[in-house]
């Protein structure tokens, strides 16, 4: 919102260049720019919502007076009336709607309409309003001068006698001063006369009834409205404007009277105006005024510290606020306008701003927790599955939860439902990710495009899957992807591209990592995966994941045109588990023995068939297994290729002899013959 | 000595020719398996011929024995010496070709690393979790799906403020939304732990902003908040005082201006003096010497009222800080978006 340092200066003195803003953000008034207009400064200012009260030039003075102990020089008000003009027998206003509190209205003769003199013209344009003739312009002032929105009629343009105030029926149209037609509902409040709607309440008037050069006599309209029923109508017509902007943030019924007043004075003083002896003064139903105790022990406990009474007395005081003594501290009156203040604690507040925050202590407190310092279990594992992820080469992401169906759909499925943003950024973001995987193929994309080659990236993020009703399911995954060259091209060693076994690799050095359950990976078609490429993850019997090279397609779809290989685990009902106890085994007493087998297998067959074979060998001395060369060689027949596995032989009772080595070897080898449909070699 | 000339003389002879003919032989010598062949063909137990000169002596005796004896243990010597120095000879010559054909270029680039890392914002996040953890707080979180009511009611926002406009809402299917903030799970803590706590949390948090420079629509915060009977806004000064210089270094100094927050009264916004320029005004800080660095405050009565916490029993404090903006400001980033665009060009730099 925008201010004039002049015209704030005309109420109380105000430090210098930016020791002004300095000043103002230690009330809580944060001065977002500052540009020079003329001999003024127009401050724009980020106001809290809660202070619909100050944020006028007057309301900001009284706080930087009070700030600085300076006087406030608050405008006198003197004007003269005619008793022969009543505004009770020219003119009526009827109240048909409890969202006008309160109605004041007041009538000016004689009016002499032109252009405002250049001081009223200098303040209205260092704020950024356009000055129009001196009627609006004193209405637009007094706004910016004391908060209260108000606005001036053409009596001689009203049908039949005077104003109503009530809801709108549906379908009644209005052109609003900024030149728009409206059409309204039932559920906007409207300013009418006898035949036609004139304004829409609290937000905008209209261009029938408005003041114009050839107005001679005027209604000024200073009201209070319902502030939720003025939100919704300016949400509903897209109209945010200075007294909307106010209203809805909470005006009061008090107050109107001084800002009519002074609108009058200034119609008397700049368009020589014969002023109304009285008002219609429509009123409903008013709160009482609100009466807070404040305990001076409560100052110091929520402040930690004291703060001497006659200084609360000062700052609530200088608020406008009416303070009885009692005996555990003041009584306070809270002044109408302050509709932010109904506790105890907010009166705290108003003496600690003024008391200066800077002015305070600074302690450390003993922290005391019943519930424990540190991570709690699920955010220790997440972490450690980063820091794992990161020491195996891979680069944390972080991609957006909003997505599009078209991006999500290769993986999800084509079926599957997802949750939907009511209002959505663009089409782009218009569902919430129930996968990981497309927004890490779009990242590897992008990458692809500023001429990354190599990439791995992993994310841990939560996804959101449509649960019955409108109900969401939260649930945490873990995403990896692979790309291009794993090793570069190096003078010790050839490059070497991803594949999946890299982020099976990957995938199991983070399961073991966590001493999670083992995995179980089975050869499945897989949505978005290539196929041939795609397993199944399991865990525990339940499907947890799965990973594979994405569909060619689908990865062109994001420019990559490399083998993009990914695994995608759901790890909800793994992360926070409680680590299953370590059970220390004896480092082995006897030496363990090598042999090598070389099998020729058919193309086609599992490595599942050497798990199959070997965890059923029991009887035999087998202490560890690795598959050691996988040869594919013209040499060998058709169809087949050769594996090596080195196993490895080792009692915990004796030494094994050669022959005991050489009766378990020829066992296993016969065991991994049989199973695997193989030939020893 | 004084011996037999001729007994001595013809012993005397023996062993020199033995020498003699042990200098010869050791002049072809080129590695230590010759070498240790040489020392058995004249000081071997078998087939030494020294060991035959000491054999010999049996056979003598009287001052022909102690003169044969003598010349005997003469030529050992002067042959075992000549062994040791070949052997030193031989041994360092053996070590220099060994060490010449084993030299390293240690200019020679390492084996490249094979490291990932984790993004600035968990970085950061993890810095800014390493002091609250260090003073006794908690680390949990909560869902990112929310109600209405945990994220804007139970705080305070009065309905159909615009308080609540300020914080613009990604809204889901009946009243569940994309929370806006991490103090939802304020009122879901509170509600299922008793005074005194301390915790913060961390998560992801949404609103609907179009991404520019300095908005993301999905930015990480992390919330804090400590409960207990007698807990003041100096004690949150203070607290927030020591965070700052915790993460922006021991010289850090920090500003409390009066705020507004529906959920907290008092309530306040925290400035540090910038990291990047200590105070002077720099870029980063937009010339002001100042950052934003979280807003806070003491917990409004309200919330204590809507988790079923006695408000005239219990005091505390809250703050939240934006990790994103935390990190650009440590970071020096000039456009947020770079977050999460996910350029391994950017993330590289963050080396962890
Ligand atoms: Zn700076």
């Amino acid at each position: 919102m925008r201010f004039s340092r002049n015209w704030i200066a005309a109420y109380t003195d105000l430090p210098e260049g930016t020791a002004l803003h300095e000043a103002m953000s230690m009330l809580g008034l944060v001065v977002d720019d500052a540009r020079p207009h003329g001999d003024d400064v127009t401050l724009d200012l980020d106001f809290p919502s809660n202070r619909p009260d100050a944020m006028n030039h007057l309301g900001i003075a009284r706080e930087m007076a009070l700030s600085a102990n300076q006087p406030l020089r608050t405008p006198t008000v003197e004007f003269p009336v005619d008793p022969a003009v009543a505004s009770a027998e020219l003119t009526r206003v009827e109240l048909r709607d409890p969202a006008c509190v309160r109605f004041l209205g007041r009538v000016a003769i004689d009016v002499s309409v032109g252009p405002s003199p250049q001081w009223l013209c200098d303040r209205l344009e260092a704020i950024g309003l356009r000055p129009i003739n001196n009627v609006v312009d004193i209405t637009n002032f007094v706004m910016w001068e004391m908060g209260r929105p108000m606005h001036a009629y053409d009596m001689d343009k009203l049908r039949g006698d005077g104003l109503i105030v009530r809801r709108a029926t549906s379908g009644e149209k209005l052109v609003t001063l900024d030149d728009i037609e409206r059409e309204l509902s039932a559920e906007d409040l409207v300013i009418a006369d006898h035949e036609r709607v004139v304004g829409l309440a609290g937000v905008m008037g209209g261009n029938d009834a408005g003041v114009t050069e050839t107005t001679r006599r005027v209604l000024l309209e200073c009201a209070f409205f319902d502030a939720v029923t003025i939100r919704r109508m300016a949400k509903r017509h897209a109209m945010h404007t200075d007294a909307s902007h106010r209203f809805e943030r909470g005006l009061s019924a008090e107050g109107i009277d001084a800002a009519v007043e002074r609108a009058c004075g200034l119609l008397h003083e700049l368009a020589s105006a014969t002023i109304s002896v009285d008002s219609l003064d429509m009123t409903g139903a008013l709160p009482e005024p609100r009466q807070i105790a404040l305990r001076s022990n409560q100052i110091r406990a929520l402040l930690g510290v004291d703060v001497e009474p006659t200084e609360v007395s000062r700052i609530l005081s200088g608020l406008g606020f009416q303070l009885e003594a009692t005996a555990e501290g003041f009584t306070a009156t809270v002044p109408a306008p302050r509709v932010d203040v109904d506790r105890e604690v907010d009166l705290i507040e108003e003496i600690a701003r003024f008391y200066g925050y800077g002015n305070l202590p600074g302690t450390l407190p003993l922290v005391r927790s019943r519930t424990g310092g540190g991570l709690q279990p699920v955010l220790l594992d997440e972490m450690q599955l980063r820091t794992t992820a990161a020491s195996m080469g891979f680069w944390e992401a972080m991609t957006f939860v909003f997505t599009s169906q078209t991006e999500q759909a290769p993986f999800a499925g084509e079926s599957s439902a997802y949750v939907e943003l009511a209002n959505p950024l663009s089409e782009a973001f218009a569902v919430m990710h129930r996968n990981l995987t497309p927004g890490l193929l779009a990242a590897a994309g992008r990458n692809r495009s500023v001429g990354q080659q190599a990439i791995r990236l992993f994310e841990i993020g939560r996804t959101f899957v449509p649960q019955t009703g409108t109900a969401v399911g939260e649930r945490r995954r873990m995403g990896l992807l692979a790309t291009g060259e794993i090793a570069a091209p190096h003078w010790s060693a050839d490059s070497r591209a991803a594949s999946f076994s890299d982020v099976k690799g990957a995938v199991e050095t983070l399961w073991k990592r966590m001493s999670w359950p083992e995995l179980q990976w089975a050869a499945a078609p897989v949505e978005g995966i290539q196929t041939g490429t795609g397993a199944e993850i399991s865990c525990e019997g339940s499907v947890v994941g799965f990973a594979g090279k994405i569909d060619p397609a689908v990865a062109a779809t994001a420019s990559v045109e490399s083998d993009v290989w990914v695994a995608e685990l759901d790890i909800e009902d793994f992360a926070g588990r409680e680590r299953p106890a370590l059970e220390l085994a004896p480092l082995p007493r006897y030496p363990a023995s090598e042999r090598d087998v070389s099998l020729l297998v058919k193309n086609g067959t599992l490595y599942a068939g050497v798990t199959v074979a070997l965890g059923a060998a029991t009887d035999v001395p087998l202490a560890d297994y690795r598959l050691l060369g996988l040869y594919e060689g013209d040499d060998l027949p058709d169809g087949t290729s050769v594996w090596t596995l080195r196993l490895t032989y080792r009692s915990s009772e004796r030494t094994l002899t050669a022959e005991d080595i050489e009766v378990a070897h020829d066992s296993v080898v016969e065991r991994l013959v049989k199973e695997l449909d193989a030939e020893r070699r | 000595m004084s011996s037999d000339p001729n007994d001595s003389a013809a012993n005397a002879g023996d062993a020199d020719g033995i020498v003699a003919r042990f200098e010869a032989d050791a002049l072809g010598i080129a590695d230590l398996d010759a070498l240790e062949e040489l020392r058995a063909s004249y000081l071997g137990r078998k087939r030494g011929a020294v060991t035959a000169l000491f054999q010999a002596l049996r056979e003598l005796d009287g001052d022909a024995k102690r003169a044969a004896g003598a010349a005997a243990n003469r030529a050992r010597q002067q042959i075992g010496a000549r062994l040791e120095q070949i052997e030193t000879e031989l041994r360092s010559a053996a070590t220099a070709s060994r060490e010449q054909a084993e030299l390293v270029d240690v200019t020679l680039p390492a084996i490249p690393d094979n490291l990932g890392g984790l993004h600035p914002i968990t970085q950061t996040l993890q810095e800014i979790q390493n002091v609250f953890v260090s003073m006794g707080y908690g680390v949990v979180d909560g869902p990112e799906v929310e109600t209405d009511w945990y994220n804007f009611g139970a705080l305070n926002f009065p309905e159909e403020h615009p308080a609540r406009d300020e914080q613009d809402t990604m809204r889901l299917a009946g009243d569940l939304l994309l929370r806006t903030h991490t103090s939802p799970v304020q009122i879901r803590y509170m509600e299922q732990h008793q005074p005194p706590l301390a915790i913060i949390v961390p998560g992801r948090v949404y609103r609907r902003d179009t991404p520019d420079a300095t908005h993301n629509p999905m930015f990480v915060q992390c919330e804090g908040l400590l409960v207990d009977t007698d807990i003041t806004l100096a004690d949150l000064k203070g607290t927030l005082d020591h965070f700052a210089k915790a993460l922006f270094g021991p010289g850090t100094k920090t500003r409390f201006r009066p705020g507004y927050f529906p959920f907290t009264e008092p309530s306040a916004e925290v400035d540090a003096t910038c990291p990047a320029c200590h105070g002077d005004g720099c870029r980063v800080c937009k010339g002001s010497g100042w950052v934003e660095l979280l807003g806070c405050g003491m917990v409004h009565p309200a919330l204590f009222e809507n988790v079923g916490y006695d408000p005239t029993k219990v005091q505390g404090f809250a703050f939240g800080m934006g990790v994103d903006r935390i990190a650009a400001v440590r970071y020096g980033l000039r456009d947020i978006r770079a977050y999460y665009d996910n350029d391994l060009r950017f993330l590289r730099q963050f080396t962890s």
